[in-house]
């Protein structure tokens, strides 16, 4: 029933109209028939005016509006409806009496009418079109034009310092409150690079670097205010032209965070610039021949740092040189595996350069018992695995000055 | 709890005998002491080092209240006894025996939630981290640890999903092919159709492959689709699988009868065998899929024959991965979609319950003996410290070093990470 | 009050007999019922160019063309695969070739949408949809061997499309005697899952988000959800089993002699006979409560869902009837007013033909999709009302445009943009068209062999049969009887497996033949105490010898129980786990490799006497013996390249090359490809 209001609520507002207009340009000559006519469309306007009030009441008790407006909109609605009555009756009395004073009140009575219908309908349309919808400030105006055709611009080779001097602060002054450390509405963030650019609730992306035109966050930056995904909502600040401007050029150069740059596709290693042993980029590629050799090279992604090197599937006739030439980075290594390797006596005695080695994989290797003496140089070894040697429990005495040797394993089937 | 952790100043001397007596005391695996030894001295590094995975799926949802996380003196509780365990305070139920004396090793986390309440979207969820949409799939785990930082063992597929499907969720998703799993549908069968078959002498084979290949250069040349592409990666990798020196890593029937027994005769407990020699051959990621655990009418006598696996097959496999010190560098997880309703029904059931749940970790650097979050007093809700799927994603992401932060993108340009922007438990490393 | 239930159970028996004379007697399976052909009217080729006309507008537009023509040979692979689901026999693509009309590809669609491989092809799409499970439980949803004998069933006859899904919507009873019930026994117990699967099966519309919140993405609350499921919610997929008396006196006679309370085994012995009893289709009036929020757990169940649909007109119902409620639903949900039911399906079967839907997500519409071409779909979905549902008119209308008859687009498509219908994409088969393919190059008139499965009475209604037959006292006695003999075979087996266990696989071969015996053995005794001595049970023998030496598995996908174990060919090459729908996958994986490597399958092709391993070796020209393979296997004949390096081969050595050139060609990637 409520729903009807919104039918309703038209039909006073064009009589009204049609009231002042036929007050104001033909008042002079005023026969029986004209005010009859009047009178007609005084008694329609009354009544159409208290049935768009009843069922503006049942409407509001529905919900699911603003309750300052709404209470405004409803009492300023009611006393609209009274008045309607009030200059009916007055035009009535007028007709009967004919006299001036009956006139003027009756036509005070219509102007008042005519001025609170303009509140009405005002307090109405923001109500449902929300608040910018009949005075809409410039700039809003302007950002909605963007809507229509979502200008896409080229490059504009922004300096990387932008986001930390310009983004930044347009994302803290009117995003960070709603989507930032203390709250995540809709599951977002703008503060966390990942998030900001996977998207929230929406499963949607909310910025694709490159491309604004179909960046989740672009496109509600630019919807119309009162639309329920705008951004900011309605209650708050918009952003300006220019700001979102910025926005826009910012994404298109590649949505640049500080002074990097976001890969289009995923990095096969990580390379992670550990502090311990200042492990490089340049150190992983030096030891490219080893994964041409089928070993695997990493910088270890925790708390020990350093690198992780394995050749347990290196074969034997590639592994020849290959303990040789890591010496150079020995002091890096903290993780080696050499299981299923013969180590010759000469390699046997290299183990002393990998002073920083934490765990050592040796299983499936050759050594026996003396070749442990070669592993006293090893001070922060915590792991040692002779899984399948021919290491027996009497070799290991020789390990008994390594302080931090938690583990050893001697398994044998 | 960690009375094991107090030891750190011991003569070498006495750490000899000390672990000899250590395997003595454990009389699973009576076989393996004769020639076998290893040595704990104290407690090890409070880091994740995780290499590998291997993921007991337990499909269907396990009841937690049951298992780890029981409610003794509530109705809630139901018939089911509560056990002590070798880690202080930690109770479990009592089908779960062998289990209580290795508690040492794992951690529970007691407060992992869901959203989803059906199973095959709950298992997609707990396998990929993000809910299942009509408009992408998502990899699996085994996917992303493949993808973001690759095999050990070239010559063996790096991830392998035992006792389940080909089109089970957690597969390749938006990734290539290659990174998706190999299964292996019965594990006491080991990888079927692996070997050449005895007729055909590889010269022949290769011919054949030849011009099998030399018939397709014009249709490869025409349609340079990536799911054709798909299949002659998928060609090469079969092909170098079946010259891997490494294929009898399939094979459990190497296995000496004793261990074999040991694990117990279920599927869980086989795949958890080969699983382990998969493991052995550095395969990064291996599931195990058990189910059998949607208990919606007698919970109670269904869920001791289904402990009854798990309990032999987890404890074996927790205690062979470590004797071998592989269990280190091997991060242990048993998982499911969802826990089980504290109300019972009529049918003495428990219904779909993914509010609150749990999960175990063990290995690869986990702390064991400890429990994360907590349930209210009869299981219903979360109570402390929820952790939501992404979060234990994120956990065996982060256990593994894989780069949460980084943004890797679908063909469609949709940005995804590993875990869901979930964040790792770290409290139990 | 209870008789209907008896009048039900007297039925099922009279089934159950007449169903018993015939496979007593070992016949051959009942031929099927013709297929209804096709309505073959002219206007449907003006449909089709009218098609066509859309299509070339938008190319016109977009400055594209229509890929290059198909040759008589690419369309043949593909009309076959896209209509009955195999590839032709070497013999049907030569009489198509050697054909001479004008007009010979309509009259081959209409043949091949009147024949028997259509019911079996549209099957699996069916299966597909509804997830239909024929192996496993029907505890858990399968078993559903009525409900899949019912769609195909449907599928023959051209039972519009709107009016099987209300037929299913609205089913009621055992499943005997309404395969459709199938629908709700899929999700037994599972009300609200299945109102999902309904929404997003017809509807093209996700929902399950809203079954426990408001939907994160789109514009439905929780409410709204429960507004639509509330039509079916009370739609119970169990039948009031409680109030059948002859099995409470029963129960009430065991409960004095033996305490069946507190003997599990034996409470297990009775509820697994007469369980069947309580699966089947029941209209109760179960109210859908208001949802109640996860974390709240509000308990009071006193507020109850207002029946509302979430688009076109309401239903104006409410959830006091049990039968208006489901009615007014389907009634609404199948309408042509209904917004997406007739886009819906049309999409699917443009999707199924093209590769690509004209909307691409055929089962994610959401407030925000852009078809590709809205006026080709608004034309198809159009076309799909005016033809009142008539899906094989349908199909005949999109199989003769121009664009379908098109070869496949050579470039991968970009995902970011709207597709523009050049003609179909690259497909793989469907693991079901591959099986079905390699079948076809085996067994003789694969399409009317029928699996046992489907052949064979259902194992309920023998175990139905012992309850039914005997009165309370004794049925009591029975199952005493069954349960003592169960519990032997039970022990005995698991003494059985242990011993396995510890068996060396290569060693012990003679022992572990001896202990598979005895458990077999063991079986056999308990199945002579529960049903008496059979005369042994008479599968259909093939009298002809048309399939002799052809396992009992070699059927078409359709006829096989799905889905498949894992490890099974059908579902290494990606058949649906059934669970989600349409969860097929078309991906590449290493089994899928090793399997066609080393596989028994291709290795029983090369080898076979019959099929095209049979006309092999019987052509003595080796031009035509290549020919023959090269149609064979790829529905191509050799390129002059493949002629001039291959016959050399076969002329050195054809006992040897002959097989190694149809391995090659079983392992090339064009085989298993549609271009």
């Amino acid at each position: 029933m409520g729903r009807f209001h919104l039918l309703l609520l038209h039909l006073p507002i064009g009589l009204i109209f049609a009231n002042v207009i036929i007050e104001l340009l033909i008042s002079k000559n005023r026969t029986i028939n004209r005010e009859k006519l009047l009178g007609n469309l005084l008694w329609t306007w009354n009544i159409s005016t208290v049935l768009a009030a009843l069922t503006g009441v049942l409407l509001g008790n529905t919900g699911g509006y603003d309750d300052n407006l709404l209470e405004n909109h409803q009492y300023t609605g009611i006393a609209l409806a009274v008045i309607s009555w009030v200059t009916s009756i007055l035009h009535f009395v007028f007709m009967n009496k004919k006299t001036n004073v009956w006139l003027n009140a009756y036509r005070t009575a219509l102007a008042l009418s005519f001025l609170l219908t303009f509140i009405v309908g005002h307090l109405g349309g923001t109500l449902t079109h929300g608040e910018s919808f009949l005075f809409p400030d410039e700039e809003i105006e302007e950002a909605n034009q963007f809507t229509t055709s979502p200008t896409i611009i080229g490059k504009s080779n922004l300096p990387p310092s932008v986001y930390q001097s310009k983004i930044k602060p347009i994302f803290k002054a009117n995003c960070l409150k709603c989507h930032g450390p203390s709250k995540q509405k809709g599951d977002y963030r703008i503060d966390n690079k990942t998030i900001a650019i996977q998207g929230g609730d929406s499963g949607r992306v909310a910025i694709i670097p490159g491309n604004a035109a179909d960046s989740e966050l672009v496109k509600r930056l630019l919807k119309d205010r009162p639309e329920k995904k705008a951004m900011p909502p309605k209650e708050k600040k918009a952003l300006t032209k220019a700001q979102i401007d910025l926005i826009i050029k910012w994404i298109n150069d590649g949505a640049k965070w500080a002074d990097e740059t976001i890969a289009s596709s995923p990095k096969k290693t990580v390379v992670a610039v550990d502090k311990l042993y200042n492990i490089t980029k340049q150190d992983i590629d030096k030891l490219s021949f080893i994964r041409k050799a089928n070993g695997i090279v990493e910088a270890t992604k925790w708390d020990i740092g350093g690198l992780m090197i394995n050749l347990k599937y290196v074969p034997q006739n590639k592994f020849e040189p290959i303990l040789e030439q890591l010496l150079p980075l020995a002091d890096k290594i903290v993780w080696l595996d050499l299981s299923r390797k013969q180590l010759s006596a000469e390699q046997v005695k290299l183990f002393k350069n990998f002073k920083n080695l934490v765990r050592l994989h040796l299983s499936e290797t050759n050594l026996v018992n003396d070749d442990l003496s070669e592993l006293l140089e090893l001070k922060k070894i915590e792991y040692l695995n002779l899984n399948h040697t021919k290491v027996t429990k009497n070799g290991l005495i020789y390990l008994k000055p390594l302080k931090h040797l938690k583990k050893i394993y001697l398994w044998d089937k | 709890m960690r009375n094991f952790n107090k030891r750190d100043e011991i003569s070498r001397r006495r750490f000899i005998s000390n672990s000899a007596k250590a395997c003595l005391g454990v009389s699973l695996l009576p076989c393996l002491q004769n020639n076998s030894l290893i040595a704990a001295v104290s407690e090890s590094g409070k880091q994740p080092k995780a290499r590998n995975v291997i993921h007991l799926y337990m499909a269907g949802g396990m009841s937690h209240i049951d298992t780890f996380d029981p409610k003794p003196g509530t109705e809630a509780q139901g018939p089911v006894e509560t056990i002590k365990t070798n880690a202080d305070g930690i109770l479990i139920g009592e089908y779960l025996p062998l289990m209580s004396k290795h508690m040492d090793k794992v951690a529970i986390i007691r407060s992992l939630n869901s959203s989803q309440g059906a199973h095959a979207q709950g298992a997609y969820f707990m396998k990929t981290g993000y809910i299942k949409r009509g408009t992408i799939t998502h990899p699996g785990m085994g996917s992303w640890l493949n993808k973001l930082s690759g095999r050990t063992n070239s010559s063996i597929p790096g991830n392998i999903r035992i006792n389940g499907g080909n089109n089970a969720p957690g597969g390749a998703g938006f990734f290539e092919e290659k990174f998706g799993p190999l299964t292996i549908g019965n594990p006491s069968e080991g990888l079927a159709n692996s070997k050449r078959n005895k007729n055909i002498p590889v010269k022949q084979f290769e011919t054949r492959l030849n011009l099998s290949e030399w018939i397709d250069t014009s249709f490869h040349k025409e349609y340079k689709y990536k799911e054709v592409r798909a299949y002659s990666d998928a060609y090469t990798e079969a092909l170098t699988l079946m010259k891997s020196e490494d294929l009898n890593a399939f094979d459990i029937t190497k296995e000496p009868k004793e261990i074999k027994a040991a694990y117990g005769p279920s599927k869980l407990g086989q795949g958890c065998l080969l699983a382990r020699r998969l493991i052995e051959h550095d395969v990064r990621y291996v599931e195990v899929n058990y189910g059998g655990w949607d208990t919606h009418n007698d919970n109670f006598n269904r869920i001791e024959v289904q402990c009854e696996a798990l309990d032999t097959a987890l404890s074996t496999l927790l205690l062979d991965l470590e004797r071998r010190g592989m269990l280190d560098e091997t991060l242990v997880v048993v998982s499911t979609e969802f826990g089980r309703s504290p109300e019972i029904s009529s049918d003495l059931g428990r219904n779909h319950h993914p509010k609150v749940f749990s999960c175990l970790l063990a290995g690869g650097g986990v702390q064991g003996g400890q429990v994360y979050g907590a349930s209210d007093e009869i299981g219903n809700e979360v109570a402390e410290n929820s952790v939501s799927v992404n979060d234990f994603n994120a956990t065996i992401g982060y256990a593994l070093g894989l780069p949460l932060e980084e943004i890797v993108y679908s063909p469609s340009g949709r940005p995804f990470t590993v875990g869901n922007k979930g964040k790792p438990v770290t409290a139990i490393f | 009050m209870h008789y209907p239930l008896f009048i039900k159970l007297h039925y099922l028996l009279l089934i159950f007999l007449i169903g018993n004379m015939a496979n007593l007697s070992g016949q051959s399976p009942k031929p099927h019922s013709p297929v209804k052909p096709v309505k073959k009217e002219a206007k449907h080729f003006e449909y089709s160019t009218k098609i066509d006309l859309i299509i070339q507008k938008d190319l016109k537009k977009n400055s594209a063309k229509l890929n290059p023509p198909l040759s008589d040979t690419a369309f043949l692979k593909r009309i076959y695969l896209d209509t009955i689901g195999r590839i032709p026999t070497y013999e049907e693509s030569l009489s198509f070739l050697d054909n001479k009309s004008p007009n010979k590809r309509r009259s081959l669609i209409d043949k091949l949408l009147d024949s028997e491989g259509y019911v079996s092809h549209q099957y699996t799409f069916w299966a597909d949809l509804l997830r239909i499970t024929t192996t496993g439980n029907i505890n858990t949803g399968g078993d559903a061997y009525y409900y899949a004998k019912w769609i195909k069933e449907a599928i023959r006859s051209n039972m519009p499309y709107d009016k099987i899904v209300k037929s299913m919507l609205l089913a009621e009873g055992y499943p005997w005697e309404n395969g459709a019930t199938g629908y709700y026994l899929r999700d037994p117990g599972m009300e609200l899952d299945n109102a999902s699967n309904t929404i997003q099966a017809f509807l093209g519309t996700q929902l399950v988000c809203a079954q426990c919140h408001d939907h994160p993405f789109e514009k439905w609350t929780q409410e709204e959800y429960y507004g639509m499921a509330s039509h079916t919610y009370g739609v119970n997929s169990r039948m009031p089993i409680k109030e059948n008396q002859k099995l409470n006196s029963t129960r009430k006679i065991l409960q004095q002699t033996t305490n069946l309370k507190k003997n599990i085994s034996l409470k297990g012995t009775v509820s697994n006979f007469t369980r069947p009893l309580s699966y089947g289709v029941n209209r109760t009036n179960k109210k859908l409560p208001k949802p109640t929020d996860y974390a709240t757990n509000n308990k009071k169940k006193k507020d109850f869902v207002v029946p509302h649909t979430i688009f076109g007109k309401n239903t104006h119902t409410t959830q006091d009837d049990k039968d208006t409620r489901v009615e007014s639903y389907s009634r609404w949900l199948t309408s042509k007013e209904n917004p997406l039911f007739a886009k819906v399906i049309a999409n699917r079967i443009w999707a199924k033909f093209f590769g690509i839907g004209i909307i691409k997500e055929v089962d994610d519409i959401r407030e925000d999709t852009k078809p590709s071409n809205t006026e080709l779909l608004n034309y198809i979905t159009r076309l799909m009302k005016d033809n009142d549902f008539d899906l094989k008119t349908f199909q005949r209308i999109l199989l003769n445009t121009k664009v379908y008859q098109r070869k496949s687009t050579t470039n991968e498509q970009d995902h970011t943009k709207p597709y523009l219908f050049t003609g179909p994409i690259l497909r793989r088969m469907t693991a079901e068209q591959i099986w079905d393919s390699c079948l076809t190059m085996v067994v003789p008139n694969l399409d009317n062999r029928q699996g046992l499965h489907f052949t064979r009475a259902h194992p309920s209604q023998k175990t139905l049969s012992i309850v039914e037959g005997l009165p309370p006292n004794e049925l009591a006695e029975k199952f005493i009887a069954i349960n003592k003999a169960e519990s032997k075979y039970y022990t005995k087996r698991k003494y059985i497996r242990s011993e396995l266990l510890l068996l060396d696989k290569e060693q012990d071969i003679e022992k572990i033949k001896a202990l598979r015996k005895q458990e077999k053995n063991a079986k056999k005794e308990m199945q002579v105490t529960i049903y008496g001595e059979q005369s042994k049970q008479k599968y259909y023998k093939d009298k002809k010898g048309e399939w002799k030496g052809l396992g009992n598995n070699l059927v078409r996908a359709s006829e096989s129980p799905s889905p498949m174990y894992p490890g099974n060919f059908i579902e290494v090459f990606g058949q649906s786990d059934r669970k989600i729908i349409d969860n097929n996958s078309k991906k590449a994986n290493v089994n899928q490799i090793l399997m066609r490597l080393n596989g028994h399958m291709f290795n029983q092709i090369i080898y076979a006497k019959t099929g095209l391993g049979g006309k092999m070796r019987t052509i003595q020209d080796l031009n035509e013996l290549l020919d023959t393979l090269f149609l064979g296997v790829l529905v191509r004949k050799p390129t002059e390249a493949e002629r001039k390096k291959l016959l050399p081969l076969l002329k050195e050595n054809r006992g040897k090359s002959q097989f190694d050139i149809f391995w090659a060609l079983l392992n090339t990637n064009q085989f298993i490809f549609i271009s």
